[in-house]
């Protein structure tokens, strides 16, 4: 029987995290249902899956990825007015990096590659976990991850290009 | 050396910039979350009763029509009775000089009712007969 209590809590600390990797394909409302229906999924669960967080991540993708499908023709038109609005992170002045820098860097990088660092960086999995919930190896993990810190890097150290008339 | 620790100090530090960064919060109920995994939990358990009852309606009803299916295309049947001549069903004329023929024939019309004797007739007798 599932400890409803002990995977409710599990969740809902991660919350933010796991909402932040459903934005990826989902605007901020979208994505935070994906997350609610996850957690309903999850409590409706005879029995606790080993991993609750992986499975969690897994659920969020799956949901996330069929409700972009679904309401494509709508994304794209919200994709314009989300492009201009930053929604990822909280600003925050103890941040080492700037918000806005980070969310433009993250939305850059290729699909694969963003939701690895995402779910690394902010979800806190290992490259087994992850390479668990892509059904990739370890290794492939591994190597887009460092890609996607390189490119990133990469852009941040770039110089700002101003515009010269 | 494993993946985890397999990272450059300059990615490390970047690793360590990007996690200054909180994610945005995120509007989840939980409440709402159990409750509305407990509504589907009994709307499921209420549907495969529904399912168990519905097949047993269907194989009691489909048990009551088969047989009768059968009754309707099936010829009625016809019983053919034969009687063997010898049978016990032929009854014997009755002798109108028996006991029982005379007593109902006078229980029915009296007297009158009885059948004409028949008396054989005298032959003619002589004395050189004898000898």
């Amino acid at each position: 029987m599932i400890d409803l209590e002990r995977v409710t809590k599990l969740v809902i600390d991660r919350a933010p995290r796991l909402t932040l990797y459903a934005r990826q394909w989902l605007d901020s409302s979208s994505a935070d249902d994906v997350v609610q229906d996850a957690l309903t999924a999850l409590l409706m669960q005879r029995t606790a899956p080993d991993d609750p967080i992986a499975w969690m991540y897994r659920t969020v993708r799956n949901a996330a990825i069929d409700h972009a499908r679904v309401s494509s023709r709508r994304r794209k038109r919200e994709q314009v007015v989300a492009a201009a609005r930053r929604e990822w992170f909280d600003d925050r002045p103890d941040n080492l990096i700037d918000a806005d820098s980070a969310e433009r860097m993250l939305k850059n990088l290729p699909p694969d590659q963003r939701e690895i660092v995402v779910m690394r960086i902010w979800g806190e999995l290992g490259f087994a976990q992850i390479a668990g919930i892509l059904e990739i190896s370890i290794s492939t993990a591994h190597a887009r991850y460092t890609a996607a810190l390189a490119q990133m890097r990469n852009e941040l150290e770039q110089p700002c290009r101003t515009k010269t008339t | 050396m494993s993946h985890e620790d397999n990272l450059n100090p300059a990615d490390r530090e970047f690793e360590d910039a990007l996690r200054s960064l909180s994610p945005k919060t995120a509007r989840i109920d939980p409440v709402a979350a159990a409750f509305c995994a407990g509504e589907r939990s009994a709307r499921r358990t209420t549907r495969r009763w529904q399912a168990v009852a519905a097949v047993m309606v269907l194989a009691l009803v489909s048990s009551w029509l088969i047989p009768s299916f059968d009754r309707a295309t099936t010829s009625p049947h016809l019983v053919v009775q034969l009687q063997s001549p010898d049978s016990a069903a032929v009854v014997p004329a009755v002798d109108a000089h028996s006991v029982l023929a005379m007593q109902e024939a006078i229980r029915d019309r009296g007297l009158s009712g009885l059948p004409r004797a028949e008396i054989p007739t005298v032959r003619a007798f002589d004395a050189e007969d004898m000898f």
